[in-house]
């Protein structure tokens, strides 16, 4: 039984760095290659994970010929775009001016149900209001709707928005962050300057956030419970 | 670049370590079954001495050589040559020489299986 414990950590390590210099996509934004590889890697792990007669090197070196083989085919898709074609195949246009493409929608083997459900999945209920409907490599569908029909941005009402940047965690259950300070511009004398400002210490905040404009936004542990 | 440079290091790694496992493995296979074929040269000549002594020979080497085996082979493919390889010098001992033959025989072509099995022919990879 020690045995199979050991070895489940081991396979557990390399199955996670493997992942991790494959890169850090989510599942649903794999291409078709990378999917097969992680569903592969999945398989081939846990196979000498649960034979104890099997050697350990069985599974270790297929994972590691596959980790290197994605590896170089995606080093070569960003060199070769003959490559990206090849492997990652081709974004489809299936609606083109507002027209349904049905050739387009045939050769992807794509029904309009499917199509009314991808639309439904981004809040679009009417065909109508779509321009251009993109089926993208990794399966999903994108839409660019009609100018008409685009949500009103602040250009459009020509309104003048401040740029604070991003909100970041500055404290976390009374932990500073340092990358959040650093992407804020800010640093611990204004983090001091706001726990007095706000009566409390480090200890007592459950979260701080802010942004590049100082604006920030703190919840204390006891507000929290 | 990073990443195709880690690519072609974890191919060569890989390469190495077959290469490696692969001239561990015929080499000391090699070597048990110059025994085993001594040990099949003295027992044709009814020299059943030497014979028994070549017997716990390749007990002894057979455990010296397969040290290594269970980090790329599957155990239970060893075992079942081990589990032969004990019985002869017990065979020639207990004067059951007429199991001891076929089981030599066994031991034998087992191990050239084991041999002929790992080797990357176009056979055995398809």
């Amino acid at each position: 039984m020690s045995i199979i414990a050991i070895r489940t950590v081991i396979i557990y390590i390399l199955v996670i760095t493997a992942m991790r210099i494959m890169g850090k996509r989510q599942l649903g934004e794999l291409q078709p290659a990378e999917l097969v590889v992680a569903l592969l890697i999945s398989d081939l792990a846990a196979v000498p994970m649960q034979e104890n007669g099997m050697p350990l090197l069985n599974g270790i070196i297929p994972i590691l010929i596959l980790v290197a083989l994605e590896l170089l085919l995606s080093g070569l898709m960003l060199k070769v775009p003959f490559f990206q074609r090849l492997i990652g195949g081709r974004s489809k246009i299936i609606i083109n001016d507002g027209k349904i493409d049905v050739k387009a929608l045939n050769g992807i083997r794509m029904t309009i149900e499917d199509l009314m459900e991808a639309l439904r999945q981004q809040s679009i209920f009417d065909l109508r209001e779509v321009q251009y409907a993109i089926v993208e490599p990794n399966g999903r569908t994108s839409f660019l709707l009609k100018p008409g029909n685009r949500p009103a941005t602040c250009q459009d009402l020509e309104l003048s928005v401040p740029d604070n940047g991003i909100p970041m965690i500055i404290i976390s259950d009374g932990k500073i962050s340092r990358w959040g300070l650093d992407v804020c511009g800010l640093d611990k004398a204004w983090v001091n300057q706001v726990l007095i400002d706000n009566n409390c210490t480090i200890n007592d905040v459950f979260l701080l956030m802010a942004d590049r404009d100082r604006t920030y936004h703190l919840i204390r542990k006891e507000q929290q419970q | 670049m990073k990443r195709i440079i880690v690519a072609i290091a974890i191919l060569v790694s890989v390469a190495a370590i077959c290469l490696i496992t692969l001239k561990v493995q015929t080499n000391n296979i090699k070597e048990l079954l110059k025994i085993t074929d001594q040990m099949e040269e003295a027992y044709e000549k009814d020299d059943l001495e030497n014979c028994l002594e070549l017997s716990y020979e390749f007990v002894k080497k057979f455990d010296e050589k397969t040290n290594l085996f269970p980090l790329f082979m599957r155990h239970s493919d060893i075992s079942k040559i081990e589990e032969t390889a004990v019985s002869l010098p017990i065979l020639l001992e207990t004067n059951n020489i007429q199991h001891f033959a076929p089981e030599l025989k066994r031991c034998n072509n087992m191990l050239k299986n084991m041999a002929d099995l790992e080797m990357p022919t176009p056979g055995n990879i398809l």
